[in-house]
């Protein structure tokens, strides 16, 4: 039904919705993480390691991955307790570095050798983890919950005095988009079959913070429409691959002037809402 | 004689070098509506600020109901039951009114698992006692609008109705008249009074004399951080320390007084 | 051996010295963080390599590179700082991470991904002081990254437009009502940080002899470490910890392995963010958060 070369790039695009997610969770709390191609690194070998050297199962594997993340993901979320705005992104950046440089020193993982050996994974597997991850994190924006999210980004302080944890909140997101990141991380090690320290970059973070701020930051749909849209963009400008990243930059540049929420914001599906109620009643 | 719920024992606040309020002792009777005034810059909402935990004492005690509070982390002292609205209002820009009423309350009764329900529905008991709170603060109409949205004397009930969802045993009002005009500020003077009648209890912030003296029970005055008088709306009113002290800051105020 | 590695390191902290100075004049004055100082580094290393190629003397091909880097920063004020300056920090941050990404796109287009050699005559003899080896291309970057500081400092101290720098630093809205030009200012803070990368850039180049377009992005994630590290509000933390972190990333590299140096680089400057977030010589209230 779709060649393999279509199936590559739907594998792409879900692995990158998860990337995608995982740093608009975190910035769901007001903090930008720009470290995580660390998370998707450490996903990456744990659920590498597991599978190759402990002939785990994937799934298993993934959800150790998606557990080891998180762990890291809370520890990391600590410093950035104390700190704001850019000194808090600085933070995530460091921790970001730090586990690629690990990694590149990791005897047992390959150091800058690499980890391979991992069998290929089905692009069905991969949007299963994409749809199901996704659907979870849908279902957790509406809860309760979230709310106490939304407060922290609103007005931390305000919601500090009507009683809420913030320290909790702050944590629990870190953990939580760790944890998909970390996931996105196993999917794209069995993807790709060979993966090494390079791949995982502060580029790698600054890719997965365009998905974001491309798309929209202000819904879940956003990081959804920005991996799609980045990830089948290099395909369509082909002739231009050498300007590739040069283009995304300008894209970000002239977004943040005239349009900083990304191209869907509450506002926009509010009002697509709004018209599709009217039509409805038109019709009726 | 009620008993005191709020209390604050020779309570003092160095910021640096700076003394911001010396020595201060308060006590709010519960049931009552308690007034803390003073004129601009007279430590009121350094006051408000100790009790809600976002400074700490530097010395002195603060009690709730004879619990000590003084070592708490802010977000703890909403669990003793202590709400409170902010001089210039905070609400949450992304929220709806029912959303700011439903956060309120999930944080007082809500534990584990539980929060991950939705947040919305309208058909359970705890919802009901939200409905009410909207009835009674008038934000019925308004309370699928985004909160910022709302005119400014509607935002102020929000924050009150904020307050009110975590069931709170006793409200801090900082200035809730401020930026009002006579007709939002009477209207406000009615919820205050209304909120009295429904058994809860308040220390209020306000430079809107009129507001006070029509409202309280008792009145503590203070300036430069010290207390320099205390008792009913009438005591206050021909106390001389306390038209030295508005005479000195602004003539209007003390015209109010009379 | 260790003399020379120590020296070494010095060398190394001085460039990272410089770099760390393009960042602090931004984010101590601005509170932005320009992402895009690494691409200016080597923008003006290429710019300034050109100008050397066509025989221009050194010192006018260092100013070449200083008014190349100073054109791009300029360009990132009017478009990624100005547009957004009263939004959240993290927004100039992501639009600096925009212009990154165009600059470094247009260099590796423009010249190529090879290394390019400087031409071999410009090369000085090589001084001995005892077992340590230093060049005179090392010997000058060191004294200039000083007289950059003390110049720098000097600048923001005693004169108008320094302290004019510094007003719009402490209180924006305060240094308009003074009459302060703050507009000026900020083109005028984003041009001397370019200037500084670019010097530096072209400095670095002429002591490796080489250079290659991802010079910049090798260094420039260090140079931000070695600003939070000093502290973001002080010049002469930039001067201390340039050198520290020089040296220990050289002495990571002999005695641990070249693959160490950026575990040690990015474990200080968490260690220094969990610990001390102002850095060793900065001022604790701009950071903290404030409860």
């Amino acid at each position: 039904m779709f060649s393999s070369y279509e199936l590559g790039l739907l594998s792409q695009i879900g692995i990158n919705i998860l990337l995608g997610l995982s740093v608009y969770v975190i910035l769901s709390a007001g903090q930008l993480s720009l470290g995580n191609a660390g998370f998707m690194a450490l996903g990456a070998y744990t659920a590498s390691v597991l599978t190759v050297n402990f002939k785990l199962p994937l799934t298993l594997a993934l959800v150790a991955a998606g557990l080891v993340s998180s762990g890291l993901g809370f520890i990391a979320g600590f410093p950035a307790l104390r700190l704001t705005g850019i000194y808090l992104s600085m933070v995530t950046l460091g921790f970001g570095q730090m586990i690629a440089a690990f990694f590149l020193v990791f005897a047992y993982t390959g150091a800058e050798r690499g980890f391979f050996g991992m069998l290929p994974v089905k692009a069905g597997t991969i949007w299963a983890w994409t749809i199901g991850l996704g659907i979870l994190t849908y279902l957790l924006e509406r809860s309760k919950a979230w709310l106490g999210v939304r407060a922290v980004e609103d007005d931390e302080f305000a919601a500090q005095v009507t009683g809420l944890n913030t320290t909790v909140v702050k944590l629990s997101v870190f953990a939580y988009g760790a944890a998909l990141a970390g996931v996105a991380g196993g999917l794209y090690a069995h993807f790709t079959v060979y993966i090494e320290p390079h791949m995982f970059t502060f580029s790698q973070s600054v890719m997965v913070v365009l998905f974001v701020v491309f798309g929209g930051s202000e819904t879940i749909f956003g990081p959804v429409l920005g991996a799609i849209v980045l990830t089948l963009l290099p395909e369509a400008l082909r002739f231009i691959t050498d300007w590739r990243l040069g283009i995304y930059g300008a894209l970000l540049i002239v977004l943040l002037m005239f349009r900083p929420q990304g191209i869907l914001t509450r506002a926009f599906l509010r009002r697509v809402a709004s018209l599709r109620l009217a039509k409805r009643k038109e019709m009726s | 004689m009620a008993q005191a719920l709020l209390s604050l024992e020779n309570v003092t606040k160095y910021f640096g070098g700076a003394c911001a309020i010396m020595d201060l002792s308060l006590e709010v009777a519960a049931g009552t509506i308690h007034g803390l005034i003073g004129p601009n810059g007279a430590g009121k909402t350094t006051v408000f600020n100790l009790i809600t935990r976002v400074y700490q004492v530097s010395q002195g005690r603060i009690a709730m109901a004879g619990q000590e509070i003084t070592g708490l982390a802010p977000h703890q002292v909403a669990s003793f039951g202590i709400a409170r609205t902010f001089q210039n209002i905070r609400l949450f820009k992304s929220m709806t009114v029912w959303e700011h009423l439903l956060l309120g309350h999930a944080l007082r009764e809500h534990k584990g698992l539980s929060l991950l329900a939705p947040a919305t529905g309208r058909k359970s008991a705890s919802n009901s006692e939200l409905e009410q709170i909207l009835h009674t603060t008038g934000l019925w109409k308004v309370r699928d609008q985004l909160a910022t949205t709302l005119p400014y004397g509607d935002q102020r009930r929000v924050e009150i109705a904020r307050a009110l969802a975590t069931r709170p045993r006793l409200l801090l009002l900082d200035e809730p008249a401020a930026g009002m005009n006579p007709t939002e500020s009477l209207a406000l003077r009615d919820l205050v009074k209304s909120l009295k009648g429904e058994g809860h209890t308040i220390l209020l912030i306000e430079h809107d004399m009129a507001f006070v003296m029509g409202l309280c029970d008792r009145i503590t005055v203070i300036n430069f951080g010290e207390k320099i008088a205390e008792g009913t709306p009438a005591q206050v009113r021909s106390h001389p320390e306390v038209l030295e002290a508005y005479l000195g800051a602004d003539g209007g105020e003390a015209s109010a007084l009379r | 051996m260790f003399l020379q590695q120590m020296v070494n390191g010095v060398m190394l902290g001085s460039i990272y010295t410089t770099i760390a100075l393009a960042y602090t004049l931004v984010m101590g004055i601005l509170g932005v963080l320009n992402i895009a100082v690494a691409e200016t580094f080597t923008f003006g290393a290429f710019v300034g390599l050109a100008l050397l190629v066509v025989r221009v003397p050194v010192p006018v091909a260092i100013l070449g590179a200083m008014a190349a880097g100073a054109v791009l920063s300029v360009i990132i004020e009017r478009f990624g700082y100005r547009p957004l300056k009263d939004a959240p920090a993290v927004m100039p941050l992501l639009s600096t991470i925009g212009f990154a990404l165009v600059y470094q796109t247009v260099i590796e287009n423009v010249w190529g991904s090879d290394p390019r050699q400087f031409p071999s005559e410009l090369f000085s003899a090589a001084y001995h002081i005892g077992t340590v080896q230093v060049t005179g291309i090392q010997l000058w970057i060191v004294t200039s990254t000083i007289i950059v500081v003390l110049a720098l400092s000097y600048f923001l101290k005693r004169t108008q437009m320094g302290r004019g720098l510094r007003a719009v630093a402490e209180n924006p809205l305060a240094a308009a009502v003074l009459g302060i030009d703050s507009k000026l200012i900020n083109v005028i803070t984003f041009a001397i940080s370019g200037a500084l990368a670019g010097a530096s850039g072209l400095l670095v180049g002429l002591n490796y002899s080489a250079i290659t377009p991802l010079m910049g992005e090798e260094v420039g994630l260090r140079g931000v470490a070695v600003m939070v590290i000093g502290g973001v509000t002080n010049i002469w933390g930039s001067l201390v910890a340039g050198p520290l972190l020089g040296i220990a990333q050289v002495m990571a590299a002999a005695y641990l392995g070249a693959s160490y140096q950026d575990i040690v680089v990015y474990g200080l400057l968490i260690i220094v963010l969990l610990v001390r977030p102002e850095g060793l010589l900065g001022k604790p209230n701009q950071v903290r958060r404030r409860t």
